[in-house]
């Protein structure tokens, strides 16, 4: 492996660094130490070690070199979108940076997180572990999450095979990532379906491919004011009504979540609650089984019956 | 083919600065901290020692002396700083911030101060991804069950703090966990506490804290005899809510998955509950249970 092109790209980094002025290609020639060859193979040279740097998350500024010569665009790196910005954050605040990135651990984030806090830990000041915590064995990644988050970084498009709640066929869904969500242990990615226009969330755990690029990177922007919230029917308020029957101390978790208690007779209370997700409460009702009685909405009440006959049948 | 000339460069980059506030660090640190092998150490320092400033004069370039035992770096020129995130950098650390507040008990005084310095973040890394394109809800309570499952796997003891709700204290105790009994509404944990020295059951909602220790846990034989049974689950298709509810229970490429329980009612519910994904096969005679209790409720909607 040529150690040569890994010198120049550090010679010329430190250049554009040290640099206040826009550097010119003639002048990145001259003066920094690597470039060699005709005219045409030094320019080749520095096309790849612009689009390298940047590959890397070096950014490089495209600037005029000099408003009377409007001949050669001019390159510098500021040290502001270079060095970290060290003192801007106190001990206590270094601890929970480092405590956070430890939740990486075992992950495929786990390099990239050893990096960052090696970074952080460069400044001198010794971080100050968070008070009385202790996170075990924690992990927050899920399978495919990292791929994700790197493309939303990159906001670039991704393909994958998906298979839909409730559906055995998975296919092909084609998507500009937005954001993620964590919810109770399980990821969801919200992003623009570029086959059916809309933005719509994805369960991770329902990925049956790897994640494949597509498209450019910096293709789209994501709106300041954007919030997965808006996607995931989670956090969105109950839409759906139910009235049903409940029996006196039983059905504790259905009771918490009622909008309406009404006592009915000795042995019942009738409830009126919200729900989102039908598939779920259809398990929530059966779970009580012979503690609730739906009353309405009809269609939920002909799902109850139909499952508890299924159900008598199969068990006889 | 060996890693390429930019990786490496970014490796250097970051080498300078870990030197700089590293001075006298062993070769074999660094080897360890960089993952990468002695002589690749040694072919990096040789190679930063070339690198400089314009003019490359010994004054402006990057002065270095090391052998095997200490590595000094007398001058990084403009590299003594470290690198700022990248967006993707950026991004996982924004995530494991949010994910970290979220963990800790709801009045913990961190959990504002982990807010203001994930848009602390944002703002000096100018991310282009919103706040709101990044949310994590924990689920306290699962992640309690899961480590309590591993302890018990592994068998050590652990350490919890535990709010008793009766008497409006929270203590800690250092307890040998045996099992974990799942309930309609809750999970309880049976485990031997050294604190009040005797069997006790713990509600895991009121588990505030855990650590598992690195001390063997007592497994009692009794405990094991009385303790689990082993059902038989037929997959009826390919959905998987309740294979995703209860991630202890495997599900290989069989039609049916056997597993422990402890709780005939779970067992018996969960037939009813996720009708639509599972048959309980065995134990055999918990069969009719389910079939009495369908036809108790079936009465309810045949009565008018």
């Amino acid at each position: 492996m040529s150690s040569a092109k890994t010198e120049r790209l550090i010679n010329l980094t430190m250049a554009l660094l040290a640099s206040r002025r826009f550097m010119t290609k003639s002048e990145i020639f001259r003066r920094v130490a690597g470039y060699s060859g005709n005219q045409e193979t030094k320019e080749r040279m520095f096309e790849r070690d612009k689009d390298d740097l940047r590959s890397l998350g070096i950014e490089i500024e495209v600037g005029g070199h000099d408003p009377l010569f409007e001949d050669e665009p001019g390159y510098r790196i500021t040290p502001e979108a270079y060095q970290l910005p060290a003192s801007q954050f106190n001990a206590h605040e270094l601890g929970l940076i480092a405590t956070a990135l430890g939740l990486w651990r075992e992950s495929e984030f786990e390099d990239t997180s050893h990096s960052v806090s090696r970074r952080f830990q460069s400044i001198g000041v010794t971080p100050q572990e968070p008070e009385g915590l202790t996170l075990g064995e924690v992990s927050i990644d899920e399978t495919g999450l990292v791929e994700i988050a790197d493309a939303l970084a990159d906001r670039q498009g991704i393909r994958f095979e998906y298979r839909k709640s409730g559906s055995q066929d998975a296919e092909m869904r084609r998507v500009n990532p937005m954001g993620l969500s964590a919810w109770k242990g399980s990821w969801y990615l919200v992003a623009e379906d570029l086959e059916r226009g809309d933005i719509r969330a994805f369960k991770l755990s329902r990925f049956v491919s790897g994640i494949e690029r597509i498209g450019k990177i910096a293709n789209y922007e994501i709106p300041e004011d954007f919030d997965v919230r808006d996607y995931l029917i989670m956090f969105s308020r109950g839409e759906l009504n139910a009235v049903i029957d409940v029996r006196k101390n039983q059905g504790g978790a259905l009771r918490s979540q009622a909008i309406t208690v009404e006592h009915q007779d000795e042995e019942w209370d009738r409830l009126t609650v919200q729900f989102n997700d039908e598939t779920e409460f259809l398990r929530e009702i059966l779970w009580l089984t012979d503690a609730a009685k739906i009353v309405e909405p009809e269609s939920l009440r002909i799902k109850v019956v139909s499952a508890l006959t299924t159900l008598e049948a199969r068990y006889v | 083919m060996s890693e390429s000339a930019a990786t490496r460069a970014l490796r250097l980059l970051d080498l300078v600065p870990y030197l700089n506030s590293h001075p006298g660090v062993s070769v074999a640190e660094i080897a360890e901290e960089f993952a990468i092998s002695r002589a690749d150490v040694i072919k990096d320092l040789n190679l930063i020692f070339l690198c400089g400033l314009p003019g490359y004069t010994p004054l402006e370039l990057i002065d270095i002396s090391f052998d095997e035992e200490s590595v000094n770096l007398h001058d990084p020129q403009n590299l003594g700083t470290p690198r700022r995130l990248t967006e993707s950098e950026a991004l996982s650390l924004r995530i494991a911030l949010q994910a970290l507040a979220e963990l800790l008990p709801a009045n913990h005084k961190d959990r504002t101060i982990i807010s203001n310095l994930t848009a602390k973040i944002r703002s000096i890394f100018q991310s282009r991804i919103p706040d709101g394109a990044l949310t994590y809800s924990s689920d306290r309570q699962r992640l309690t069950i899961n480590n309590i499952s591993q302890a018990i796997s592994k068998n050590k003891q652990i350490s919890i703090v535990y709010y008793n709700k009766s008497k409006d204290e929270s203590k800690t105790r250092d307890i040998d966990p045996f099992r974990l009994i799942v309930e309609e509404k809750r999970v309880l944990l049976h485990a031997w506490c050294h604190l009040s020295g005797g069997l006790r059951s713990f509600d895991t909602a009121n588990i505030e804290s855990l650590e598992i220790l690195d001390r063997p846990r007592m497994t009692s034989t009794e405990e094991k005899e009385s303790g689990s049974k082993m059902a038989t689950v037929r997959w009826i298709n390919s959905q998987r809510s309740f294979a995703e509810r209860y991630p202890s229970i495997a599900r290989p490429g069989e039609p049916t998955s056997d597993f422990d329980f402890f709780q005939e009612e779970w067992l018996i519910r969960s037939a009813i509950s996720y009708f639509d994904e599972i048959e309980v096969l065995e134990p055999a005679d918990i069969r009719s249970v389910v079939a009495e209790r369908c036809k108790r409720a079936l009465e309810l909607y045949s009565s008018h």
